[in-house]
């Protein structure tokens, strides 16, 4: 009986969420705003201006406003000069909890342990197709609009085979999606959402350079990062959403920051900030590059504070890092890791 | 695995010389080992190298005397080994507390200034046991290729000792060394550094962020980047434990990504 009425009350649920979902506001508010246009790249894809937008995440209970706030962040990124801008992990997700009825409610009842993991994998399921409906709606609009590259942050993904994925998306200029990156490797509260890894890196060859996307915790791992640097890529884009009260810029230093130094590439590190529902989102967003190439501390540009929203802006000069990666002093021998890595990876499997 | 819960280590950072001989460079780091010894230290690490380019593992039996006379396990660049066929290898050795050595470890892969001086690189990664934990020992440019860590991580090891030369002055220039592994690892790093004309001594003793007072993951560094020191810290094994048991990296490594894609990537870079 208990089963059975959990099921009727998911359906309900649903069916609700995706009445909230409609996005026939949302088209006529982004049909009426404003598109100044984003300069086109150069040809030679020696130079390009990007933008990570800090988001201050915030419940937004329709598409419209959900819409709106992510057209204002599009429109200073593109009114800096951006030509590619990078939004922070789950700005597809977790702003659109709004959607869900009483979401405020639950998470003040919510309780730690198994309870509360059980409740937000049902809350995932129960958000994420209209969520990503909405999330892919908005960002095709705006890149398409602002004829802008928009590498969105991400979303929870269904796949044909119902399991779900943190997915992060890249929208060319023309509106349609480029690409998409799952995210690898987890950490804290995805582990209760029920989620799946994702099991490739990709690189994508775009008119902003050669850009790989993997997210947030990918990058405390220097295998997500050496694939996709063994495959091509310039810019490492890096969107995050840490909750972390304690957070400090040391902590942050452990991704994308550390990365580039050993696989030498740009990286954008686009984070959300703010409370939503219990969760202090902190992170301070920078655009980085390797210390020999960029000098100083290897940082071009970064958010002041950890806690609101800001935009951070810098050039990157993938000529210099062209050039950069030709005089490079050490060459690691790929032969040695492919022989020791590749037996004790074999042995683990075991 | 740490015989001791607990176990104080030190990074010796000394002036980079050309010593005159095995006495000169014993005489020379005498000081520094006692200093190290009073504050309780189980292992100690030497910066920079003895200096001679013709002398291969020159003052072995010296270290092994300090290892021995201060009580302590040593970790030391004593000049390269060289093999029966004449190739030389950047190398760093391990003495036991009892003067014994314990083993090097090769350098495995060669900047562009050991190439020019027709270094060899070696193959095989090594683990010593020790009182102040499991080593695994990152010899020079092998600081700058991740996979080295990792490997040693993966072997066991519980400390990555580094040494090298640090010529930038920015953080950044110092973080993006052993501290970038020891992160990546949830591993104690010692690394140790010489100063001199051109070289910036910040030589350290490193901890996962989350394992210091004010999240830096650093447990103690020299004050003073021109000047000798002796920086010493506890390494405590048991929150280093903790810390694993709340999130294990090695744990949730996405292994058949790294098998299925990585591997074939570093097979496709490999030279014939």
């Amino acid at each position: 009986m208990s089963a059975w009425r959990d099921a009727v009350l998911f359906h309900v649920a649903r069916a609700l969420i995706r009445w909230r979902a409609g996005l026939s506001a949302a088209q006529g508010w982004l049909a009426r705003a404003s598109y100044p246009q984003a300069i086109p790249p150069d040809e030679d894809k020696a130079r390009l201006r990007v933008a990570a937008v800090q988001f201050p995440a915030r419940l937004f209970a329709s598409p419209a406003d959900y819409a709106r706030e992510c057209h204002a962040w599009t429109l200073r990124a593109v009114e800096a000069g951006a030509q590619l801008v990078v939004f922070p992990e789950l700005v597809g997700f977790v702003p659109l909890l709004g959607l869900v009825p009483g979401i405020e409610a639950q998470a003040a009842r919510a309780t730690s342990g198994a309870g509360e993991a059980g409740a937000l994998a049902a809350v995932t399921r129960l958000l994420a197709p209209s969520a990503t409906r909405v999330y892919r709606f908005t960002f095709q609009n705006l890149s398409r609009r602002f004829g802008v590259h928009i590498a969105a942050g991400s979303a929870i993904a269904a796949g044909r085979d119902g399991t779900l994925r943190n997915t992060a998306y890249l929208f060319g200029p023309d509106g349609f999606e480029m690409g998409h990156q799952p995210k690898a490797h987890f950490f804290g509260l995805e582990f209760g959402m029920g989620l799946t890894r994702g099991g490739f890196v990709q690189v994508y060859d775009t008119p902003v350079g050669k850009l790989a996307m993997p997210v947030c915790m990918d990058y405390t791992y220097p295998e997500t990062a050496r694939i996709a640097y063994l495959l091509g890529a310039e810019i490492l884009l890096n969107p995050s959403a840490d909750i972390n009260a304690d957070y400090n810029w040391h902590y942050q230093l452990r991704g994308v920051w550390s990365r580039v130094q050993e696989s030498p590439c740009y990286g954008v590190h686009a984070m959300m900030v703010g409370d939503v529902l219990g969760m202090p989102f902190r992170g301070q967003s920078a655009i980085v590059g390797p210390v020999g190439l960029v000098g100083g501390d290897g940082i071009l540009a970064r958010a002041d504070a950890c806690d609101g929203g800001e935009l951070v802006v810098a050039d990157l000069d993938l000529a210099a890092l062209r050039e950069f990666r030709r005089g490079l002093s050490v060459e690691p021998r790929w032969d040695w890791c492919a022989r020791h890595l590749g037996a004790i990876w074999e042995r683990r499997s075991l | 695995m740490a015989s001791e819960s607990r176990a104080v280590v030190a990074a010796l950072q000394g002036r980079q010389f050309t010593f005159t001989s095995e006495r000169a460079w014993a005489a020379y780091w005498a000081q520094a080992l006692a200093g190290a010894a009073e504050r309780g230290a189980r292992l100690a690490v030497l910066s920079g190298s003895p200096g001679w380019d013709e002398v291969w593992e020159g003052p072995l039996a010296e270290a092994g005397q300090l290892a021995r006379r201060y009580g302590l396990y040593l970790v030391a660049d004593i000049g390269p080994q060289r093999d029966e066929d004449g190739r030389v290898f950047p190398c760093l050795h391990v003495f036991a507390d009892d003067g014994s050595l314990v083993g090097a470890q090769r350098q495995i892969h060669l900047s562009r200034e050991d190439r020019a001086l027709m270094r060899s690189a070696g193959e095989e990664l090594h683990v010593f046991d020790s009182p102040a934990g499991a080593l695994g020992l990152v010899v020079g440019a092998d600081a700058q290729v991740p996979e080295v860590s990792r490997a040693l991580t993966l072997l066991g090891a519980e400390v990555l000792v580094h040494v090298g030369v640090l010529r930038e002055r920015s953080e950044g220039a110092w973080l993006a060394q052993l501290w970038r592994e020891v992160q990546a690892n949830q591993m104690f790093g010692v690394e140790a550094y010489p100063v001199g004309t051109g070289l910036v001594g910040r030589s350290c003793v490193l901890a996962p962020v989350e394992m210091t007072p004010d999240g830096r993951g650093v447990l103690a560094c020299a004050e003073n980047a021109d000047a000798e020191a002796v920086v010493a810290a506890e390494l405590d094994f048991g929150a280093r434990a903790a810390l694993i048991a709340r999130y294990d990296i090695l744990a949730e490594m996405n292994l058949p990504l790294y098998r299925q894609q990585l591997l074939s990537l570093y097979r496709k870079e490999s030279r014939p």
